[in-house]
């Protein structure tokens, strides 16, 4: 028996979710790294990471992630050993962003096919970029060794001349570096053949034979003879050493011969393990004499209790399919539906003349059903809850890079990783934070030139707060750059023909700072490739519109700009509260939201233009949408007489002079001077939200979904916005 | 056939996926196990209060190294079976567990036979 196939695989998805959150880890240790880069926690944290990303890729036969995060692991720790490196190298930095990438890439791709483990052309490509690193970082060891050696000869010519100081301090010293020198004359000859010249021992041999022992036991292939030819070796090279090597190589020596007693003592089977082990052990050896040159670089002071710092609180967890989820979910939505029912009935009854106690009864227990569905729906909803920081995390990495990109210098703040979301606004909340965030880097903050001649510190700082209110989530992102320039933006707000060019004048700078989300709006003189030409900011108020989130602007010229969105935690089920109405024989409902005001007018105060009926409202001329004509709901079809005793067909508004007619003022996005007549309010109730499924419905102009009644109607819901375009 | 018959077991390992299969190894082979430690200070900490009978124990974790966790449960409980489990085959780590008194060390990638060949030896199951 083995770790199954099917523990394997069924542990697979929870590997790469690991996976995914130590790259978005990864990718904010190596901002960090980029701020502070002789950070030591940082650079073990990366160290530890890449280390941790190995051992499970590892595990789950991921060989590309697997030799990549060892290759990287080897680096970090070199750095880990010396952080001046990353001084003298800062493209190792971009080198761990680009595995990172990889890293990404890969997850994804095994998501459509689990058998992308294998090392690819351009995987193999980056390990040798790696490498190519890592050599560059010696070859700047090995030029300084012959620096000093070179150093060492000048003073040896020196010597003689020096010989009446009696220096003897400084002719020991001399001695200690060249048998320093010596050891660093091991070299690496091209056909990966090491030639080990240890003042005049020649280890070759032993460490060769140990070598091809090593291998045979990797691949199974050794006998018992083998094991003791191996520790024959190891110890003839043992006892190589022990004659000629340093106190600090001694160490190592002893080492190995104590693993040869413990490998027998402790009936440690030459296993992989046990191959490893001497291998590494062998390597480690290899390793001490080419370096021993390199004073020890001091490990620096990071102890164990270093990283308490990082420390996080544990939330125990339990993974759920959220598909399981959204199922259980889809069943409350229904309850909900089924309780309006019970709302439809009760009218039924009281209609009926069914007894007054019965009916009382009947309502308590309706009510009750009710309130414990929406409890039911609360508590659901937490479960699907997820950290901001989910979102979060991104940012960080995203500002580096477009900041890298732009040559510009960006720190991010951010704060409130810990308040919960729905997983349903994750996407749509971070793409519309992706774009605010990016705008905020290319447009908002100036160059460290423009930064410093204004008096601002060179490096600009984006943040984001997000903090929960009580019904709602309020995420807010700031940025210290030059604010918006309202006169450029209505400029070119007219230009485009977003606006008229008599607004430009009329025009609150409220309304103006809005103008910034219209689409086709972009005030930057040369649009980059990062913010594009003015196309996203509109998605931010597509989103957010949504989920029934609101934005708002806060623009200080010169000093920055705050862009704040609030998001109702309780909408997120898409339950609304919608009135419903009736037009011609169709029922309709609007949601609530999309209501400004009901309005009933006398049908003598309705005129009709040669582009439509209007009316006069609180000195507003609110202009008729014509549903009947527009949805081709023929007249007359079961046509009833309204309340006002009109017949709801504009036609008919001139046709007879008395009565009145109800108007809904929709609340549009921009607009709130257009309305629909209705010919009856059915009431209000609320409705579960279900999106078209089909493509083909998606596309209807006027409408955004459609709902199930108590009584098992299917009804289309309006949608303000692409009536009042239309 | 179960090689274990309900000996208690800890997990320690910073990674969720390396504890959930431990865990599982573990749990179809006849054990029992008590606790999972995602660090280091956690590991000492559930170790007094659960004095398991075998310990898994990784070695790079935040707060406290493996190594040093091994250190200071050896010292305060110097009869503690413990198997070092990690991705560290750095000679020097390896030997210095063993040294100061882990019964075996295990390299990830581990399999279950692997695992259970460490176990065996280091309970002295014969």
């Amino acid at each position: 028996m083995s770790v199954t196939d099917e523990n394997l695989a069924e542990l697979f998805e929870q590997y790469k979710d690991e996976v995914r959150e130590t790259i978005e880890t990864l990718d904010n240790e190596l901002v960090n790294l980029e701020q502070d880069p002789s950070n030591s926690e940082t650079i073990f944290s990366l160290f530890r990471h890449m280390h941790s990303l190995k051992g499970s890729s590892k595990m789950f036969n991921v060989d590309n992630i697997a030799t990549i995060a060892h290759r990287l692991e080897d680096l970090m720790s070199m750095i880990d050993k010396n952080n001046a490196i990353l001084g003298k190298h800062p493209k190792v930095v971009d080198l761990l962003f680009k595995g990172n990438d990889i890293f990404r890439d890969i997850i994804s791709r095994l998501e459509e096919d689990i058998s992308y483990t294998s090392m690819t052309g351009d995987h193999m490509a980056f390990v040798a970029e790696i490498q190519a690193q890592v050599d560059k970082i010696n070859r700047r060891d090995s030029q300084l060794v012959d620096a000093a050696r070179k150093l060492l000869e000048d003073l040896e010519n020196l010597l003689p001349g020096m010989e009446e100081m009696e220096t003897e301090a400084l002719k020991k010293d001399i001695a200690d570096v060249t048998t320093g020198l010596a050891l660093a004359t091991l070299e690496e000859d091209g056909a990966n053949q090491i030639r080990f010249n240890y003042n005049g021992a020649d280890l070759t041999e032993s460490v060769r034979t140990m070598e091809d022992l090593l291998a045979k036991f990797k691949e199974g292939k050794a006998g018992p003879e083998d094991s003791k030819a191996f520790v024959d070796a190891a110890n003839g090279l043992y006892s190589l050493l022990a004659e000629v090597a340093t106190e600090d190589a001694m160490g190592l020596i002893a080492e190995l011969g104590d693993g040869l007693s413990l490998f027998a003592e402790r009936q440690l089977e030459m296993d992989q393990m046990m191959t490893e082990f001497f291998g590494a052990m062998l390597a480690d050896l290899k390793q001490k004499f080419q370096v021993e040159v390199e004073a020890p670089a001091a490990k620096s002071s990071r102890s164990s209790k270093g990283s308490a710092a990082l420390k996080e609180p544990q939330v125990k967890t339990i993974r759920v399919d959220e598909a399981k989820i959204d199922l259980f979910l889809e069943s409350v939505g229904r309850l909900i539906t089924k309780s309006e029912i019970l709302n439809h009935l009760q009218f039924s009854f009281r209609k009926a003349g069914v007894d007054i106690s019965l009916l009382r009864d009947f309502s308590t227990v309706s009510r009750t059903i009710s309130n414990d569905i929406v409890n039911l729906q609360r508590s659901i909803m937490e479960v699907r809850q997820v950290e901001m920081n989910n979102i979060l995390k991104k940012f960080p990495r995203l500002v580096r890079d477009i900041s890298h990109k732009i040559g510009k210098e960006a720190e991010m703040s951010i704060a409130g990783e810990r308040v919960p979301i729905d997983k349903s606004l994750l996407d749509d909340v971070e793409q519309a934070m992706v774009h605010i965030v990016r705008n905020a880097v290319d447009h908002g903050l100036e160059s460290p030139d423009e930064r410093i001649a204004a008096g601002k510190p060179r490096r600009g700082t984006v943040s984001i707060n997000v903090t929960q209110e009580e019904a709602a989530i309020f995420i807010e992102v700031s940025d210290d750059g030059r604010g918006l320039d309202l006169e450029k933006i209505k400029a070119k707000a007219v230009e485009r023909g977003v606006i008229a060019p008599e607004q430009q004048v009329s025009m609150s700078d409220k309304e103006a700072e809005m103008l910034v989300f219209s689409s086709g709006l972009s005030t930057k003189d040369k649009a980059t490739d990062l913010s594009g030409r003015g196309v996203g900011m509109d998605v931010v108020m597509t989103n957010l519109k949504k989920w029934n989130g609101e934005v708002t602007v806060d623009n200080r010229p010169g000093r920055g700009l705050t862009v704040g969105m609030r998001l109702p935690i309780t909408n997120t089920l898409l339950t609304k509260e919608a009135i419903m109405l009736r037009v011609g024989a169709s029922t309709f409902c609007l949601p609530l939201e999309c209501v400004n005001e009901i309005v009933t007018v006398p049908r003598s105060d309705v005129h009709h233009h040669k582009e439509g009926a209007v009316f006069r409202h609180r000195d507003m001329v609110i202009s008729v949408i014509d549903l009947k004509s527009l949805l081709g709901l023929g007249e007359g079809v079961g046509r009833r007489p309204a309340p006002g005793g009109g017949d709801g067909s504009l036609g008919g508004v001139f046709d007879q002079g008395g009565g009145t007619l109800v108007f809904i003022i929709l609340r549009g996005k921009t607009d709130t001077r257009q309305s629909i007549l209705a010919d009856e309010i059915l009431g209000q109730q609320k409705i579960v939200i279900k999106e078209f499924e089909l493509e083909t419905f998606r596309k209807l102009p006027y409408f955004n979904g459609l709902t199930l009644l108590g009584d098992g109607r299917v009804v289309l819901i309006l949608d303000s916005d692409k009536l009042i375009e239309s | 056939m179960a090689i274990g018959s309900g000996q208690s077991v800890l997990i320690v390992d910073d990674s969720p996926v390396m504890r959930q299969m431990l865990f599982k190894l573990f749990s179809g082979q006849g054990f029992n196990v008590v606790g999972q430690a995602c660090d280091g200070e956690e590991a000492i900490s559930m170790f007094e209060e659960l004095r398991p009978e075998l310990t898994t124990l990784d070695i790079v974790m935040p707060k406290l190294r493996g190594t040093e966790v091994l250190e200071q449960l050896l010292g305060k409980y110097p009869d503690s079976k413990i198997i070092m489990a990690s991705s560290v085959s750095d000679a020097r780590t390896v030997m210095h567990c063993l040294k100061i008194g882990a019964k075996q060390y295990i390299i990830k990638p581990y399999d279950e036979e692997k695992v259970m060949s460490a176990v065996r030896k280091a309970l002295e199951l014969g």
